[in-house]
């Protein structure tokens, strides 16, 4: 696989340092790569021409409006939804390839996918049993997200904040290098997005690869290190964010994304 | 596979709606079966196997459940994280396919023993003769489970086709209780319907009457045989689906 972007070899960032103690030598390459990417449903192009990388020890932020094919592209990179075109790897391999998938990538690609009459306990344990990891862990992870308390409650009744914490653990049950989080921070109170940030840093922080869609800007210049842009089903930009706001001084990312995208109105949803 | 078989157990086991709906089921085969060995008498036919027809509700639920643990999978969203720790997707269905087979032949076995244990001494005291053996009444009870573990199988893979879960269970159940019994009494293809017909190899292979209690059945043997290889036709197909079909949800 070539390099696709301009990222490549685009300097050293701090936070980067800590990132090779977790990193297997057999990975050294990009954590995703995804090229050229297209698909359609029926007549409709959700998927136009995607292309980006993400590494290892770094957080990629996801941005584009609704409808530009962030979700599309996300689970064509998990091997959800086959592409039309393009190639989608992760490690090197496609997904569907990876030996042992859950101890390599964790997603999170929507809250509300448990049985609303399970414990979110049972939910992990469910999960974990499938992916032979110990159940253990289930609880572990529990603590972790800060659901403790609310383990042995049915997810039916847990708020949307509880289900994202919720399909956070299970993102984290094989203990990933890799992680692909859709809008994690729907649904968290103010203190869930402080906590959301700091787990996502310290996450990148151990090595990992993190790549987290968003809608909030504020949030995603706080937390990312590089951006991605898509919008109409193509890729806009890649880029780090440091660039980014260096090569527009006085411009907030705000600014810059709806100059990218092209509007100042959004798509409508 | 051992790891998915454990993830299936325990899902079966952690979800309510199996549980109420082989309760309720159990209670109703029991309150039909005690209902109808007290009171009724089918002329021409033995009392026992018309009687314990009745425990055949126990293949329809089975039916139900086994569509419902694929298609609740897709309207909880819960397919996404189930497929991403089994990306071939079709181990995910054989173990699923294992487990709610065994679920029904153990729930089957039950509910038909149960209403052979209210069934015959309710007869005996009321000196009607039963007009089976206990050979026979053995074959019923296996029958019943045999019926009603292939009966979750096939659910299982009607599931991973109609991935909708009101579609699947609308479909199920119109082709149970309303194409079959009207495409019934077609002449000429009648008789075919009543016996290649899910009601039909159901009531064979339980050795139990069928709809109507007239209808020429095959041998228990043979029904267990062409409802096995229906099931086989429905799971292949769903499995097709389920690993061609993109998860979008």
């Amino acid at each position: 696989m070539t390099a696709i972007t301009s990222t490549e070899g685009s300097g050293p960032v701090a936070r980067t340092a800590g990132a090779a103690s977790r990193r297997p030598t057999a990975t050294a390459g990009p954590a995703i790569e995804v090229a050229g990417l297209r698909k359609k449903f029926g007549r409709v192009a959700a998927v136009g021409d995607v292309s980006f990388t993400v590494s290892y020890g770094r957080i990629t932020g996801f941005l584009g409006p609704n409808g530009a094919g962030k979700t599309t592209t996300l689970r064509m990179i998990l091997g959800l939804i086959r592409p039309d075109a393009g190639t989608a790897v992760i490690a090197g391999k496609p997904y569907a390839k990876l030996a042992n998938p859950a101890r390599t990538v964790g997603a999170l690609l929507d809250a509300a996918a448990a049985h609303p009459g399970r414990s979110g306990r049972d939910h992990l344990r469910v999960l974990a049993a499938q992916a032979g990891i110990h159940g253990l862990r289930a609880g572990q992870l529990l603590e972790r997200v800060g659901l403790a308390d609310a383990a042995r409650q049915r997810a039916g009744r847990y708020s949307l904040g509880m289900r994202q914490r919720l399909g956070l653990a299970g993102a984290l049950l094989g203990d990933p290098e890799v992680l692909v989080l859709d809008e994690p921070g729907n649904g968290l109170d103010p203190q869930g997005i402080r906590w959301l940030r700091d787990l996502l840093r310290s996450l990148a922080a151990e090595g990992r690869a993190v790549l987290v869609s968003s809608h909030v800007l504020a949030e995603v210049a706080q937390t990312v290190d590089d951006v991605v842009v898509i919008s109409r089903g193509q890729t806009i930009t890649q880029a780090p964010l440091g660039e980014l706001l260096a090569a527009r001084p006085g411009s907030t990312l705000e600014d810059i994304y709806l100059e990218l995208t092209g509007t100042t109105e959004g798509e409508p949803s | 596979m051992i790891g998915l078989l454990r993830g299936e157990t325990l899902r079966l086991a952690t979800t309510r709606t199996y549980w109420m709906l082989a309760v309720g089921a159990l209670a109703l085969i029991a309150a039909g079966t005690s209902a109808a060995a007290a009171t009724s008498f089918t002329p021409g036919t033995s009392p026992a196997r018309a009687t314990l027809a009745i425990a055949g509700l126990a293949q329809t639920v089975a039916l139900l459940a086994g569509a419902l643990s694929v298609t609740s999978e897709f309207r909880h969203k819960t397919i996404t994280p189930a497929v991403l720790i089994t990306p071939g997707r079709t181990p995910l269905l054989v173990a699923r396919l294992i487990t709610m087979a065994a679920a029904g032949l153990a729930f089957g076995l039950a509910a038909t023993g149960m209403a052979a244990a209210i069934t015959l001494p309710v007869l005996a005291a009321r000196h009607i003769p039963a007009g089976i053996s206990g050979t026979q009444a053995a074959a019923i009870i296996v029958g019943g489970g045999v019926a009603t573990a292939l009966a979750a199988a096939l659910g299982v893979g009607a599931g991973a086709i109609i991935r909708n879960q009101v579609g699947a269970i609308v479909t199920v159940l119109a082709l149970l209780y309303v194409a079959e019994p009207l495409l019934g009494f077609i002449p000429h293809a009648g008789p075919a319907v009543q016996r290649y017909g899910l009601g039909g190899l159901a009531a064979a292979a339980t050795h139990t009457t069928g709809f109507p209690a007239t209808a020429q059945l095959l041998g228990q043997g043979a029904a267990v045989l062409v409802l096995a290889a229906y099931t086989a036709g429905v799971l292949l197909a769903g499995a097709a689906l389920l690993r061609h079909r993109d998860i979008t949800t």
